[in-house]
């Protein structure tokens, strides 16, 4: 795990650095495990993210992402192993963790008879008082009408709900399950945004997805877990010259040769047929778009990388196996 | 410890309450409006005197002479209606304060929050007393305003007195909910047990009054606790309510303990 010896002090509360030399991590899990009865949901996690980090924590959906954050936010109690947040035990002095800590539940459900801000404010109050105008602000900015029932609105204006209340008290650390689900694109445009401001500012982000997109501009490190355990960490630059891409490719001319398309590296899967090209790149698409300018190209269309296709590059490097 | 929870818990409650609150005042004044048809009535007094003895107890609080004032209000309000509705309002509550919220998903955003779970589970006891007390004033005042005009004279200490045996004997099935549901997941469970519970326990006192073998155990049941002096008649019951108080205060410990030790449900 990576180290920041001379960490930089973020704005508003690095009460953590006790020790000017030594910072404490923002989260750390040691051997951290829970099994509902027979059934795993992590086990052995060693996780250390630094305060000031966007830490991505990358998983298909049952691999035991949320488990490990309702681990950190003492809703479950860990089987073995524990964790802190910001040095705090998140059991023995969890109120206080929780206090520095914003969540976002991976499946918000409010009550639907209050109105939004009624309901917000009651959240504010269990911290002791919110501003008002950041309430407001966040608010505007995520397009989420405040006055409204919370029964009456969309799944995703309902999120933004949830949003708001894990950023309205500026927390140290920021725990984010799957933050931008349910949302429309322009919307989660504005919620990463919105992480990355935060980050900028020095705050912690941890944010879980099963989707590589959604934390690919925003996180500087990433996890990957899998069935209950964590299967690497990374950082974005280096899984993102092993992320794999689905590539199309159509040419003008039917009959070109494309053989040289296999010799190009980073390529596999290559099959041409009509003139229509179909393979799999990993990592930087320069070369393949070097080789690709030989001929007359009609469209090039390119798939995000899937979670599991990442995987594969993990589990061997052949991309055959399943 | 705060009182957000609490004061969050009854403005969301207050208008589902108060139509409790109408349900129950409309009930006591039609009720006591019938009282001058019934008063004098011989052959219903006869017919309440031929019950079987358990019949009688379960139904008219055991009263013999159910055409005097007082035994017309406990037969036909405080032995029966008003315990069961105050207890399914406030099984109602209990049961959803912990499971309800965890099953309806709502309670992990609250958990996540600097609030101890202890504290929650106190200020939703808090938040159930504070509306169960409303209905209780509901009901003593109707009975009292109801009374005036149809000569029904009982007194208010004594209407008082009732009202309270009615409130606490609720109050402790709606904590035993409360208790059920903060110990483990699912809000059926938690109405099951208190509700079953409360049936048997109504049940017993019945049939205590003529099985012989089961009339030393009568204290047992909270229903005796709570109706078995009656109260209406006799006024305070000092020892049975602290013994309804203690048993509640009990209760409380147990859901809040509960509520610390588990994992909550997503």
């Amino acid at each position: 795990m990576q180290t920041k010896p001379e960490h930089p002090a973020g704005p508003g509360g690095d009460s953590w650095l006790r020790c000017p030399f030594v910072s404490v991590p923002a989260i750390e899990t040691v051997g951290l495990t829970k099994f509902y009865g027979e059934q795993r949901g992590i086990e052995e996690l060693d996780l250390r993210i630094d305060p000031g980090e966007v830490f991505g924590y990358l998983g298909p959906n049952g691999a035991g992402k949320t488990t490990t954050i309702r681990l950190l936010l003492d809703l479950i109690r860990a089987t073995r192993g524990h964790a802190t947040i910001a040095g705090l035990d998140t059991r023995s002095q969890s109120l206080e963790a929780r206090r520095r800590t914003g969540y976002l539940p991976g499946e918000l459900k409010v009550p639907p008879r209050s109105t939004a801000l009624a309901y917000l404010r009651f959240l504010g109050r269990l911290r002791g008082g919110v501003d008002a105008k950041a309430v407001s602000e966040l608010a505007e900015r995520l397009g989420l009408d405040l006055a409204r029932r919370i029964g009456d609105l969309s799944k995703g204006n309902k999120q933004k709900v949830g949003i708001v209340a894990a950023f309205m008290h500026d927390p140290e650390i920021l725990i984010l399950d799957e933050p931008t689900s349910g949302l429309d694109p322009l919307r989660q445009q504005d919620v990463l945004q919105l992480i990355r401001e935060r980050a900028a500012a020095g705050r912690t982000i941890f944010l879980s997805s099963h989707e590589l997109d959604q934390v690919e501009h925003s996180a500087g490190r990433v996890g990957i877990v899998r069935d209950g355990r964590l299967v690497a960490v990374e950082s974005m630059a280096s899984l993102r010259q092993r992320a794999v891409r689905r590539v199309e490719v159509r040419l003008a001319q039917r009959d070109a040769d494309v053989s040289g398309l296999e010799r190009v590296p980073g390529v596999t899967d290559v099959s041409a047929e009509d003139g229509t090209i179909h393979l799999v790149v990993e990592g930087s698409m320069d070369a393949l778009v070097k080789e690709l300018a030989r001929h007359p190209v009609q469209t090039l269309t390119s798939e995000a990388p899937e979670l599991d296709e990442i995987f594969l590059s993990y589990y061997g490097d052949s991309h055959d196996d399943d | 410890m705060g009182t957000d929870v609490l004061t969050e818990t009854v403005r969301e409650r207050a208008w589902s309450t108060l139509w409790w609150a109408v349900g129950l005042a409309a009930v006591v004044a039609l009720t006591v409006a019938f009282y001058p048809s019934v008063r004098g009535d011989a052959a219903l007094n006869d017919f309440s005197k031929n019950l079987p003895e358990s019949v009688r107890a379960l139904f008219v609080g055991g009263e013999l002479d159910i055409t005097s004032a007082a035994g017309y209000l406990n037969s036909q309000i405080f032995a029966l209606v008003a315990p069961l509705v105050l207890l399914v309002f406030t099984i109602g509550h209990g049961s959803g304060a912990v499971a309800g919220e965890e099953e309806r998903g709502t309670l992990d955003l609250l958990l996540a929050h600097p609030l101890r779970r202890r504290d929650y589970v106190l200020q939703r006891f808090g938040a159930m007393t504070a509306l169960l007390v409303a209905l209780s004033v509901v009901l003593l005042l109707t009975t009292t305003v109801g009374a005036l005009p149809v000569d029904l004279e009982i007194g208010f200490g004594k209407l008082t007195a009732g009202t309270v045996s009615v409130g606490l004997l609720a109050l402790l099935f709606g904590t035993l909910a409360l208790a059920v549901g903060s110990a483990r997941p699912g809000r059926t469970a938690a109405i099951a047990v208190a509700a079953g519970v409360a049936v048997a326990a109504w049940i017993f006192d019945g049939l205590s009054h003529t099985v012989g073998a089961l009339e030393r155990w009568r204290p047992v049941s909270p229903f005796y606790w709570a109706l078995g002096k009656n109260p209406l008649r006799n006024g305070a019951q000092w020892g049975d309510w602290a013994l309804l108080l203690a048993v509640t205060a009990a209760l409380v410990v147990v859901a809040a303990v509960g509520l610390e030790r588990r994992d909550a449900r997503q």
